[in-house]
C-alpha cells in the first residue's frame, strides 16, 4: 500500500484556465488560483456549481493543462510535461471518480474496473484478482459480470471508486461524489473515502453537499467562487 | 508461467480483450458489417480465382495447339485453299510438319446450336460415323449408338451413326465437336477434293516461328498466318476483359461497402467519443486507444477476409462457380461442363488482402485519431 | 453468470483467427491436391487438342467468331468495341429472335 504519506504534495501557482480562447464563447473557469494540498489528507473544494471546482480537479489530475500558471506535484511542474507523462500520472498517481461515474456501457463491472490497468501490462490474473478483491471490499462481489448500465447509482459509484483504485494510486480525485446519491448511500461512500485516507492516500473531492462537510471526514476546505479561491 | 509474462504482450492482450468486448457490445451492427465484408471478399476472390484458373487452364490446354495456322483470304474474307498451298509450305525450311485441315460450322435448327465439324488427321472415323462432344450430346439428347440426322448444304438428309461421345474430361475444348471422315465432310458441305479449310503447321524450332511465318507469307502472298502465341493472347485478352467487366460491376459493390464502412467507422458517435475520453482520463494514452481501435478493425476485417476467401475457394473449385457460370454462359446452348484447378499465388492473396483489409482499418483509425488526441477533461465537464 | 467466467476476449480472438488461418492453410494444401487430381483431366484435354489440332476452347459457341476466336477476322474477339460491355453474343443473356423457318 501507499503508506509512506510523504508523496503527493500538490501546489497550484497562479493557475488560470480559459476555455475556447479567442472565440465569442470564451470563458475563464479558473482565475489565478494559488493553494497547496498536503498529502495523505482529505481536502474538499467547496463552492456552488459553476464555480470552477471541476476544472480545478481536472487541472490537479492532469486531465487538462492550465492556460497559465503552474501545477506542481512533489515539486515537479506537471503543467509543462509532455502528454506521455501526463498519461502516466493519470494512470499511476491519480485515481478519478467522475461525477457521472463514466462507466462504459455494455462492458461488465469487472471489465470496467480492470480498464485502467490495461496499458500497464500487469499480468491479467493479478489485475483480475485485485479487481475482484476491490469489488468484494465494496460489497459488489456478486455484480462482477453485470453490465455497467444495469447498476443502481450507489453501485455505479462504488464501481467507479474500485476502478479508480485498480492501479493503486496515491491520490483519489472525486468530483461531487454524493451528487446522485441519497443520504444513506452518501455516508457509505464517505466511509469508503475514510478508509482510503486511513490507507495513507490523499483524497481530493469537490462538493457543495452539506452532508459531506458534516461527516467529519474533510480535514481541509478550499472555498471556490467564480473561479477564485475565497478561503 | 512467469517466463511467459511480458508486459508488452500483456498490454496487447488487454487491448485485444477490450476490442473484442467492443465488437461484442455492438453485436448486430458488427455482425452485419462482417457479413457485408465477407460477401465482398467472397465476390472479389471468386472473380480473381476463377479468372486466373480459367486463363491458366486455357493456356495449358492450348500449349500444344498448332504453332501456325495458315488461312487463305479472298477479298478480305476467309476462303478455302487449294492443295498446292500445302505442297508449297511442306518443303519450307523450319517447318516440321504441315497438314491441311478440314473444319467448319454447322447450325442445327432443331437444337438451335452451333457446332464445329472437323476431320481429324489422326484416326478419323469411318464414313457414316460421327463422334460428338459431350455438350452436343446433352443438348440434342443423343448417345453413342444413336443416329444423328442433319441436312447437308444442298438439303439432302444425312444420317450419321454416333460411334462415340467424347470423354467429359476434354469438354472444355471438345464440347461442340463433330468428328467425321473427310469423305462425309466434303459431301456434307459440298467441298471438292483438293481443297482445305486451312493449314496447320508445326515448327521445328519454337524460336523461329516468326521467321517461318514470314517465309510462308513470302511464298503464299494471299495468306493470313496466325501464330499460336497470338491465339493465346487473344484468349488472355478475352478472359481479362471478361474479368474486367465483372470487376467493374463489383467495384460498385466495393464502393457501396466503402461508403458503409466509412459511415460506420468515421462517424464517431457521441457515445464513442465519450468512451475515448474515459479511456484517456483513466490513463490510456493516444497510442493505446489507436491500437485498441486498430485491433478492432483488424479483427473484424481479417476474420471477414479469411471467411470470404475460403468461401470463394469452395465456390470456384468445389461448386464449379455457379455464380460465374451463369454470367459466362448467358443463353449458350452448348456450354461445356468443366472443372478448374487452382493456381495458388501468394501475390494474389496479398493483393486481395491489402485491397480489402487495409482501407477498412485505415477508415476505422482515421477518425479516432482526432478524438484520441484531445484532452480528456470533457469527461468531467458533462 | 458467475464470476468464475474467465474467458478472455483475446483468447476468443485467437481462436477465431487461428481457425481462419488454419482454413487458409487447408486451402493452400488443398490446391496441391486439386492440381494433382486435375492433372488427368488436363492430360485428356491436351490429348484432344493434339489429335484434332484444336486451337480454341469451346466456351463460346454461339457465333463462329466466338468459338474460334483465333480463326476469325482480325480482332474478331472484339467485334464490338472493347469498351462495349459485352462482346460474346451469349452474354446478352437472351438469344436473338430469329424468323421461324419451316
Amino acid at each position: 500500500m501507499v503508506g509512506r504519506g510523504v508523496f503527493g504534495m500538490i501546489e497550484l501557482v497562479q493557475v488560470s484556465k480559459t476555455f475556447n480562447a479567442g472565440q465569442p464563447n470564451e470563458y475563464t473557469a479558473v482565475r489565478e488560483v494559488s493553494f497547496s494540498i498536503e498529502p495523505g489528507r482529505v481536502t474538499a473544494l467547496r463552492g456552488p456549481s459553476g464555480s470552477g471546482k471541476t476544472t480545478l480537479l481536472g487541472l490537479i489530475g492532469g486531465l487538462t493543462r492550465p492556460s497559465s500558471g503552474r501545477v506542481r506535484l512533489d515539486g515537479r511542474d506537471i503543467s509543462a510535461l509532455p502528454e506521455r507523462f501526463l498519461t502516466e500520472l493519470r494512470r499511476a498517481t491519480f485515481g478519478f471518480v467522475f461525477q457521472q461515474f463514466q462507466l462504459i456501457r455494455g462492458l461488465s463491472v469487472l471489465e470496467n474496473v480492470m480498464l485502467p490497468a490495461t496499458p500497464t501490462g500487469r499480468p491479467y490474473t493479478e489485475v483480475r484478482a485485485r479487481a475482484l478483491q476491490l469489488l468484494a471490499d465494496f460489497d459488489l462481489a456478486g455484480r462482477a459480470e453485470a453490465k455497467a448500465q444495469w447498476l443502481s447509482g450507489g453501485e455505479a459509484q462504488r464501481v467507479a471508486i474500485a476502478r479508480a483504485l485498480i492501479n493503486d494510486p496515491k491520490v483519489i480525485l472525486a468530483d461531487e461524489p454524493t451528487a446522485h446519491l441519497d443520504s444513506v448511500l452518501s455516508r457509505q461512500i464517505l466511509a469508503i473515502f475514510a478508509d482510503l485516507r486511513a490507507q495513507g492516500r490523499s483524497v481530493i473531492l469537490s462538493s457543495h453537499d452539506p452532508l459531506v462537510f458534516e461527516f467529519g471526514l474533510v480535514e481541509r476546505v478550499v472555498e471556490i467562487r467564480d473561479g477564485q479561491v475565497t478561503a | 508461467m512467469s517466463f511467459l509474462h511480458n508486459a508488452w504482450l500483456e498490454r496487447q492482450r488487454g487491448l485485444i480483450d477490450f476490442s473484442v468486448a467492443n465488437l461484442g457490445r455492438r453485436r448486430g451492427r458488427n455482425f452485419g458489417l462482417f457479413l457485408a465484408y465477407s460477401l465482398l471478399v467472397f465476390l472479389l476472390a471468386s472473380v480473381v480465382l476463377y479468372g486466373d484458373a480459367l486463363r491458366r487452364e486455357a493456356r495449358l490446354l492450348l500449349a500444344d495447339a498448332p504453332e501456325l495456322v495458315v488461312q487463305r483470304l479472298t477479298a478480305g474474307r476467309h476462303d478455302l485453299l487449294p492443295a498446292e498451298w500445302l505442297d508449297k509450305v511442306t518443303g519450307l525450311r523450319g517447318v516440321r510438319a504441315a497438314e491441311g485441315r478440314l473444319w467448319g460450322y454447322h447450325y442445327d435448327p432443331a437444337a438451335q446450336a452451333n457446332s464445329t465439324l472437323l476431320v481429324p488427321n489422326d484416326a478419323p472415323p469411318a464414313p457414316g460415323q460421327v463422334e460428338i462432344g459431350a455438350a452436343l450430346a446433352r443438348a440434342s439428347g443423343l448417345a453413342a449408338g444413336d443416329v444423328l440426322s442433319l441436312r447437308s448444304f444442298d438439303g439432302k438428309p444425312f444420317a450419321f451413326n454416333i460411334s462415340r461421345v467424347f470423354e467429359a474430361e476434354s469438354e472444355l475444348v471438345s464440347a461442340d465437336l463433330m468428328r467425321v471422315s473427310a469423305t462425309d465432310f466434303r459431301a456434307f458441305f459440298g467441298i471438292e477434293p483438293g481443297r482445305y479449310t486451312d493449314l496447320a503447321l508445326s515448327v521445328s524450332n519454337p524460336r523461329e516461328v516468326r521467321k517461318v511465318a514470314e517465309k510462308v507469307l513470302d511464298r503464299l502472298p494471299g495468306a493470313r498466318v496466325v501464330a499460336r502465341e497470338e491465339m493465346r493472347r487473344t484468349y488472355e485478352a478475352a478472359f481479362n476483359w471478361r474479368q474486367g467487366v465483372l470487376l467493374t460491376f463489383l467495384s460498385t459493390i466495393l464502393l457501396a461497402f466503402a461508403l458503409l464502412a466509412w459511415d460506420k467507422a468515421s462517424g464517431l458517435s457521441a457515445e464513442e467519443r465519450r468512451e475515448i475520453g474515459i479511456l484517456k482520463a483513466v490513463g490510456w494514452d493516444t497510442g493505446d486507444v489507436l491500437r485498441m481501435k486498430l485491433w478492432e478493425g483488424a479483427l473484424l476485417s481479417v476474420a471477414a477476409f479469411l471467411t470470404g476467401y475460403v468461401l470463394a475457394w469452395l465456390h470456384v473449385f468445389y461448386a464449379d462457380a455457379p455464380l460465374f457460370t451463369a454470367v459466362l454462359k448467358g443463353w449458350s446452348v452448348l456450354y461445356p461442363h468443366f472443372s478448374l484447378s487452382p493456381q495458388i499465388d501468394v501475390a494474389q492473396i496479398a493483393t486481395l488482402f491489402f485491397l480489402t483489409v487495409l482501407p477498412y482499418v485505415a477508415a476505422t483509425i482515421a477518425p479516432v485519431w482526432h478524438a484520441a488526441t484531445l484532452d480528456p477533461d470533457a469527461v468531467m465537464r458533462e | 453468470m458467475t464470476s468464475q467466467r474467465n474467458r478472455r476476449g483475446s483468447t476468443l480472438a485467437g481462436w477465431v483467427l487461428g481457425m481462419g488461418a488454419l482454413a487458409l492453410l487447408l486451402v493452400l494444401l488443398d490446391s496441391g491436391r486439386l492440381a494433382a487430381s486435375h492433372a488427368e483431366t488436363l492430360r485428356q484435354g491436351q490429348a484432344r487438342v493434339m489429335s484434332d489440332q484444336l486451337t480454341d476452347p469451346a466456351l463460346f459457341t454461339e457465333a463462329r467468331y466466338a468459338r474460334h476466336a483465333s480463326q476469325a477476322d482480325q480482332h474478331a474477339a472484339f467485334q464490338d468495341h472493347p469498351m462495349a460491355l459485352e462482346h460474346f453474343p451469349a452474354g446478352a443473356m437472351t438469344p436473338p429472335t430469329v424468323m421461324p423457318l419451316p
